[in-house]
């Protein structure tokens, strides 16, 4: 499948129930997470996910007239024994009443197979190898995944802390998101919280590892803070973003030719601790780079 | 996939990787990671996120203890207890059922622990359609009367409206008293429950042992009652 890039839609915010209009007018569109609008029920082993039809019919009217695009958490793209079947369907249902604009996951795993052939679930997103066999799982699903919307498929990098993690031909996470996404076709969901996370963790120079990275292939950043734990960066969302995450901002938006939208995250449960007042403050601190830096590629593009 | 293929081994044995299709470098891994903070911190956040949705989605429960039984009885769950599901409500019902099975002596507790439950599922559950109860004057005598699956009655030692006000406000609880107070918790229900009478938990009882509408004794009124609220079917 071939990598078009998408249309342009500006800065973001993760739909929430009730936003104040001082947080809506301050968005181009919303990143809907369905999940969220979800219940998950086992039933004989099976996991059954349905929207909770209130939740979606609030979240619908809430987010009518603006672009919509979507970012999953439960697909669980990277599982061996096959993916979240379930996540698919309740997508299915979201693009039958509301076309997206694109759709993205995590690039990680939650489920496994156990040996009784029941299904485990890991309760946190677990990184997978930077290896031939990992590519060879997920290049297929990406590329599925594209084509099963009519949309592009943005994989979006992610914060491990597992030290080590196994690698093949020299690769790094860098180069294995470089080769995934030109094998794939799918785009690239950057998420300068969690490479800033995993480049503090591990000890290396993000500035030079975003200077590798295939930036074309970038279509959304997400901007985010979090907490730290025993050393460790750590990739909550609780937090205004962090000075050294715009600095990298500032360093990829003008070289990324088909960024087409930055959005802040921030937990639901935290936007009381971090206050609506702070929410704005990020979004119009991000709109400020998207207007100096995209406006610009787009006119270089177009010229 | 050598980090799924760790996760099994982990759920399945919890501890080794005898049996894996892993080469050398892939076991020599998974077995480094042991005691590595990358690792502890993993766990750190799993736990965290599984203690923050049941902290959210178990709070009547949590209520009823102390700050050490509580702690005491969320760590011994989180310890005991695979992950079973990213979502507030699977995590909130399995750390309600360990409490059950755990059965803390603390007055109230259960009592509020199976409350709590039913709470959980009468809210999952399909709204009622239009028309599911029939007029007393349509009911035929072979009609099975059932349970609806996400209906309960459960018994509180105090009045509920006392105990609740006093979990919800963070007053004193009230002492048991000798005779319960049933409690219905059904779909139908505003607010999905209500103090029922001694007639209606009696009538509900026997419906989960299996009954018909011939089995009734004068009590159409009682089942009438039950139906509206969501808390039993008939078939």
């Amino acid at each position: 499948m071939r990598f078009v890039p998408p249309p342009k839609l500006g800065v973001g915010f993760t739909y929430q129930r009730g936003l104040p209009q001082a947080i809506r007018r301050l968005v181009n569109f919303y990143e809907v997470s369905p999940d969220v609008l979800c219940r998950e029920r086992v039933i004989g082993g099976e996991r059954v996910l349905s929207y909770h039809e209130d939740l979606l019919d609030e979240a619908l009217e809430a987010i009518a007239g603006r672009p919509v695009i979507v970012h999953g958490l439960g697909l669980s793209i990277g599982s061996a024994a096959g993916w979240n079947a379930g996540y698919l369907r309740i997508l299915d249902g979201l693009h039958a009443r509301c076309p997206f604009v694109w759709h993205s996951e995590h690039l990680a795993f939650l489920l496994a197979q156990g040996p009784d052939g029941r299904t485990l679930h890991t309760g946190v997103p677990l990184p997978l190898p930077f290896t031939e066999e990992a590519l060879d799982l997920l290049a297929p699903r990406a590329r599925a995944l594209g084509e099963r919307y009519g949309v592009p498929f943005l994989l979006e990098n992610f914060t491990y802390y597992l030290p080590g993690l196994p690698s093949d031909g020299g690769r790094d996470e860098v180069a294995f998101l470089n080769d995934l996404t030109e094998r794939s076709g799918c785009g690239l969901l950057l998420d300068l919280y969690n490479f800033y996370c995993n480049a503090v963790n591990f000890g290396f120079d993000p500035v030079e590892a975003l200077g590798r990275l295939k930036l074309e292939r970038v279509v959304e950043i997400h901007l985010a803070g979090g907490a730290v734990h025993d050393g460790f960066h750590m990739d909550v969302h609780s937090q205004v973003v962090p000075e050294p995450v715009w600095a990298l901002l500032d360093w990829v938006a003008p070289r990324a030719p088909n960024l087409a939208a930055i959005v802040y995250e921030v937990l639901e449960q935290a936007v009381p601790l971090v206050g609506y007042d702070a929410v704005g403050q990020q979004l119009e601190r991000a709109r400020a780079v998207w207007e100096r830096d995209c406006a610009r590629v787009e006119a270089y593009a177009l010229a | 996939m050598v980090t799924a293929r760790g996760v099994t081994a982990r759920g399945a044995a919890g501890a080794g990787f005898d049996g894996l299709a892993l080469t050398p470098e892939e076991r020599g891994w998974l077995e480094g990671l042991a005691g590595t903070p990358g690792l502890a911190v993993t766990r750190h956040i799993g736990h965290w996120w599984r203690e923050t949705k049941l902290r959210m989605a178990a709070r009547l429960t949590l209520a009823v203890l102390d700050v050490d039984a509580r702690e005491r009885l969320i760590q011994d769950y989180l310890e005991a207890t695979p992950c079973a599901s990213l979502f507030f409500i699977p995590e909130a019902l399995g750390f309600l059922d360990y409490t059950l099975l755990s059965a803390p002596e603390v007055p109230h507790v259960l009592d509020i622990a199976r409350f709590e439950r039913a709470l959980l599922l009468a809210r999952e559950a399909a709204p009622l359609p239009p028309g599911a109860t029939p007029p007393a004057e349509e009911w035929r005598p072979e009609w099975r009367i059932t349970p609806h699956p996400s209906a309960a009655a459960v018994a509180f030692a105090a009045p509920p409206t006392l105990l609740l006000g006093a979990l919800l406000g963070g007053g004193r609880l009230p002492a048991p008293q000798p005779e319960p107070t049933p409690v219905l918790i059904a779909p139908g229900l505003p607010h999905l429950w209500r103090p029922a009478t001694p007639h209606e938990a009696a009538l509900f009882s026997r419906a989960q042992q299996g009954l018909t509408v011939a089995d009734l004794h004068a009590e159409d009124e009682v089942l009438s009652a039950l139906l509206r609220a969501g808390a039993l079917l008939l078939a």
